[in-house]
């Protein structure tokens, strides 16, 4: 008590004198904090010590410095993790569950018949396809055949990662609130669907920190020259996080991390002296106004000093062998393409980045489906199978999660016309396919089920904010003690919901 | 049978009478403080006729709560407090009415020690009581979380029991028993005997109906218990008859019950959990009944900064496994390992549960000490140089898990050690001397061990 009374003293004095040296607001502490904690926090003492005089400081956690934390605001992980470095490899646009993963025989018999209102209930289409005469259910041209141990049905369109899939746990009854692109994957990457929150790796970055301080914990891979609807930045954004913990862009090319390298003329040691007085000036000028953002900046300077290094070394694939881009595919030897994506993650991996999120634009297939599919898969099967593979036999899978995964599925009937070997599919929320692979999870398993007609969930449904609960579980983080408080409330990345999916987890 | 329902039936007004005294007793204290506050010089009436009303609604709560208290559904611990205090408060109170009715008498100490005493025992008895009606729980089961530590409660009491570990949990009782009394036991029980059957008691279940026993042990297809709770539920004979149907999860614990003997005092750890109870068990008890990892078994106390700075100045990195875990994740990345370096991590040898020096400069000679590390559950010597003679020395490492020794220089005479190693479940010999015919045999040999080369692609 006594020591908890100096503090509270030593804090108000503090206050106190910084009011009287500057006359700027100080952010950290309002008026209204101050008051709010002293009384009540004294308050709730008070009541504690009449109530259980003995039990109040009995039970103290033991203190214990946490070693190596890496700066994440949690010091150390709520419980032992199962995973320490995830892999999103995120499929924006929403591939075709029903062409690639989740087998209906029926939609083949009825192949051409109007969905029956029986299985549709009135639930929302999209204005794409509500204005129909008709919504002619489309069976899948393709060829499903049941694969590994596990027997896991798989359409032909994925030859490789058929190869894998006891490796694989697929959770074929997710579904989303949003339906169209853009809510749905802010949806799955920040628990909202209005944009403003931090993203999945920035809350990770938030809580857990970094394990190699030469590289920022969330970085982010973009397919390049890939179109359809729009990717933008704030995907990977910190939203209200302090501003280190956005996902850091690397491109392909000659510059990967935009204004990382030095201007002509200038060199390495110029710019560490030129950053050292930087640090003096910001230092001062954070002590005048004592803006956390001033801080968060020199962490990104410094930050991308550490980088002018570590980047090139991350970048330069020379040392990787032949077979290595022969087992990624073709394509992994053109920087920018999801292939050589796939073999960055894994060098990203191996340095210990905590969070590395690919996107692969192009699977919003309306129209075209069964020719514009085959070139997505093209892009992504091997190198996807390849990775997990890669990965595996490094040992990797142990302590790395890699997820495959849209934003939201595909309907069931055809947009626009059907015939014997084209049609299209529209947007739909109420069910969708993702696989996941590596530490603490089950493999060689499938988890939850579709109707008949692959349109409603009918067994173990997994909503977005479950499927990030148990992301965060996987990390060591319980998502509902993961908070930052903005704008007066306390915000997490599963919002007020999300349920740890524990029939999945190893 | 009659008399003791009768005094049952004068018992449970005990909730009616309860709350007169404490209304009539407060009005008292607070009408004799208003006539201090407005320092009124005549002393009413009222106030000791308070507290006789009090007095007497006091006794006959006592009165009814005796009766109650004789039914013998509640604990007799608390029972025995609440029923001694109450009966010490109607005495009180008639003190009480004494006192206030000779006010003069005695000196305003002794008049608020009376109100003070009564309030207080008000309150306790009060709280007592409720306590005993409603649960130890019901008071702060919905208080915010911080208010709840405050007070002490446990956390996040769920209705359905949460068990922590399988350990403690009775198939029976804890499983069984409560799908019972919530589906059956209001048809089934000592009064009402549908079709003759009584499940209230273990007795009475095992006579069964008028049909005889209702469950065959070891058989739950011939068991009459599961045959009708699981009949098409149009069937004239489906159990039970209301809304109130059994949940799939429900039928699934009975019939797993049935199977495994159907005893009354099996724990579950004493029976097998087969695979289609498992996620029944995880979903609907949290009961997590998959085997726990040696690093979550581990109980030792923290260690102190001090040490864990040492071994960081030896240039490991050095990470809390999390939690409440005391376990560490020990790290070294560079080619500047020196033997005296690792010699610093013999203080904490207990604590390292996963050690990773892939891709340094560790020699087979030092694995010696790394064989001295009794928790150690994962290993990570991928990239290094060492050997077969390396892997000699890890023999008794019997804890361990995952073993990666992936471009390594290891060859097939390791495999024999390998094999050995008790718990090891996975181990990563890709890009090693090994051979893929022995890698193979080595994984067919041992049960449950992966053996992971790489021959895909």
């Amino acid at each position: 008590m006594s020591s908890l009374g100096t503090t509270l003293l030593k804090l108000a004095l503090e206050l106190e004198l910084e009011n009287m040296c500057t006359h700027h607001h100080n952010k950290n502490y309002t008026r209204r904090d101050f008051l709010t904690k002293t009384t009540l926090g004294m308050g709730a003492l008070s009541m504690a010590s009449m109530l259980d005089p003995i039990g109040l400081f009995a039970n103290e956690q033991p203190l214990i410095r946490t070693p190596n934390d890496g700066g994440g605001i949690l010091g150390k992980p709520h419980f032992p993790a199962k995973v320490k470095r995830v892999i999103y490899l995120f499929q924006s646009g929403a591939p075709s569950q029903l062409d690639l993963f989740d087998y209906k025989p029926l939609l083949n018999k009825m192949n051409g018949q109007d969905l029956p209102e029986s299985v549709q209930q009135g639930q929302r289409l999209t204005g794409m396809s509500s204005g129909q005469a008709s919504l002619p259910i489309a069976g899948s041209i393709f060829d499903f055949k049941q694969h590994g141990d596990s027997g896991a049905w798989m359409s032909d369109l994925m030859p490789h990662t058929s190869k894998i899939v006891d490796e694989l746990c697929f959770i074929k009854s997710m579904y989303t609130e949003a339906i169209n692109h853009d809510p749905a994957v802010t949806f799955l990457q920040t628990g909202s669907q209005l944009p403003g929150r931090p993203s999945i790796g920035s809350w990770v970055s938030y809580g857990l920190g970094t394990d190699n301080k030469n590289l920022p914990e969330f970085v982010v891979l973009v397919t390049k020259d890939k179109y359809g609807q729009p990717l933008y930045s704030r995907s990977w954004g910190n939203g209200f996080l302090p501003s280190q913990h956005q996902g850091v862009q690397f491109r392909a090319g000659k510059d990967p991390v935009l204004y990382l390298t030095n201007p002509p003329g200038v060199d390495g040691k110029s710019r560490r002296e030129q950053l050292d007085h930087l640090q003096r000036l910001e230092q001062i000028n954070h002590q005048d106004v004592g803006d956390p953002e001033i801080l968060a900046r020199m962490a990104q300077y410094e930050m991308a000093f550490r980088m002018q290094t570590s980047v090139p070394e991350i970048m330069d694939t020379s040392d990787e062998s032949d077979y290595i881009y022969e087992m990624y595919g073709e394509d992994s030897r053109k920087p920018g393409t999801f292939a050589a994506n796939c073999i960055l993650a894994r060098r990203l991996a191996e340095r210990d980045v905590k969070f590395i999120q690919l996107y692969h634009q192009g699977w919003d297939q309306h129209g075209n489906l069964p020719n514009a599919i085959k070139v997505q898969c093209k892009e992504t099967d091997q190198a996807t199978a390849a990775l997990i593979t890669d990965l595996k036999r490094r040992g990797m899978l142990e302590d790395t999660l890699v997820i495959w995964g849209g934003e939201f599925g595909r309907t069931n009937y055809s947009q626009g016309q059907l015939t014997p070997d084209n049609f299209g599919r529209d947007h739909h929320p109420k069910c969708f396919t993702i696989f996941m692979a590596g530490a603490g999870i089950k493999k060689g398993f499938t988890f939850g089920a579709t109707d008949d007609f692959g349109y409603n969930v009918v067994q173990n449904p997994v909503h977005v904010h479950d499927f990030q609960a148990t992301l965060m579980h996987l990390l060591g983080v319980d998502h509902e003690r993961l908070t930052f408080k903005f704008q007066g409330r306390r915000y997490r990345l599963t919002d007020v919901h999300g349920k740890v999916v524990k029939d999945i987890l190893a | 049978m009659i008399p003791l329902e009768f005094t049952t039936f004068i018992g449970r007004f005990h909730p009616l009478f309860v709350h007169l005294p404490i209304g009539f007793l407060l009005l008292a204290i607070l009408l004799e403080w208003y006539e201090k506050y407005t320092k009124t010089d005549s002393k009413s009436k009222l106030v000791p006729y308070a507290w006789f009303l009090g007095g007497i609604s006091a006794a006959i709560a006592a009165l009814c709560g005796w009766y109650l208290g004789e039914t013998g559904l509640y604990r007799e611990e608390d029972l025995f407090v609440h029923r001694w205090l109450g009966i010490a408060l109607v005495v009180a109170s008639f003190l009480g009415w004494y006192v206030k009715k000779n006010r003069e008498k005695s000196s305003s100490l002794v008049q608020n020690g009376f109100n003070i005493l009564l309030l207080g025992m008000l309150f306790v008895e009060g709280h007592k009581g409720g306590n005993l009606t409603h649960g130890d729980s019901y008071l702060t089961e919905y208080a915010p979380e911080p208010l709840q530590k405050l007070l002490g409660a446990e956390v996040g009491k769920d209705s359905l029991p949460e068990f922590s570990t399988p350990d403690s949990v009775q198939l029976y009782n804890d499983l069984v028993y409560p799908v019972f009394e919530t589906k059956c036991i209001a048809c089934h029980n000592d009064e009402v005997q549908r079709g003759g059957l009584n499940m209230a008691t273990t007795e009475a279940f095992q006579v069964g109906g008028d049909n005889g026993p209702i469950v065959i042990a070891g058989n739950s297809l011939e068991s009459e218990l599961f045959h009708r709770i699981t009949l098409p539920q149009r069937n004239i004979k489906f159990m039970p008859p209301t809304e109130e149907t059994l949940t799939y999860d429900e039928i699934k614990v009975v019939e797993w019950w049935i199977e495994q003997g159907a005893s009354f005092e099996d724990r579950i750890v004493s029976v097998a959990v087969t695979e289609t109870i498992k996620p029944v068990l995880l979903r609907r008890y949290g009961l997590d009944t998959s085997p726990k990892p040696w690093y979550e078994m581990v109980q030792l106390p923290f260690l102190d900064s001090g040490t864990l700075t040492a071994i960081e100045n030896q240039g490991f990195v050095v990470k809390s496994l999390g939690g409440d875990n005391p376990l560490l994740d020990i790290a070294y990345s560079g080619n500047d390992l020196t033997r005296e370096q690792l010699n610093a991590l013999e203080n904490v040898k207990e604590y390292i549960t996963w050690l990773s020096l892939a891709g340094t400069n560790v020699q087979d000679e030092w694995l010696s000490m790394v064989a001295n590390f009794p928790n150690l559950t994962r290993l990570q010597l991928e990239k290094t140089t060492i050997s077969d003679k390396g892997i000699q020395s890890i023999k008794g490492l019997e804890h361990l898990e995952a073993l990666n020794l992936y471009g390594t220089r290891v060859s097939d005479s390791s495999l024999a050690i390998i094999g050995k190693l008790k718990e090891l479940q996975r181990v990563y010999l890709w890009n090693t001397r090994v051979t893929l015919e022995n890698a193979k045999r080595l994984e067919e040999s041992k049960e449950g061990l992966e053996v992971v080369i790489g021959e895909n692609f």
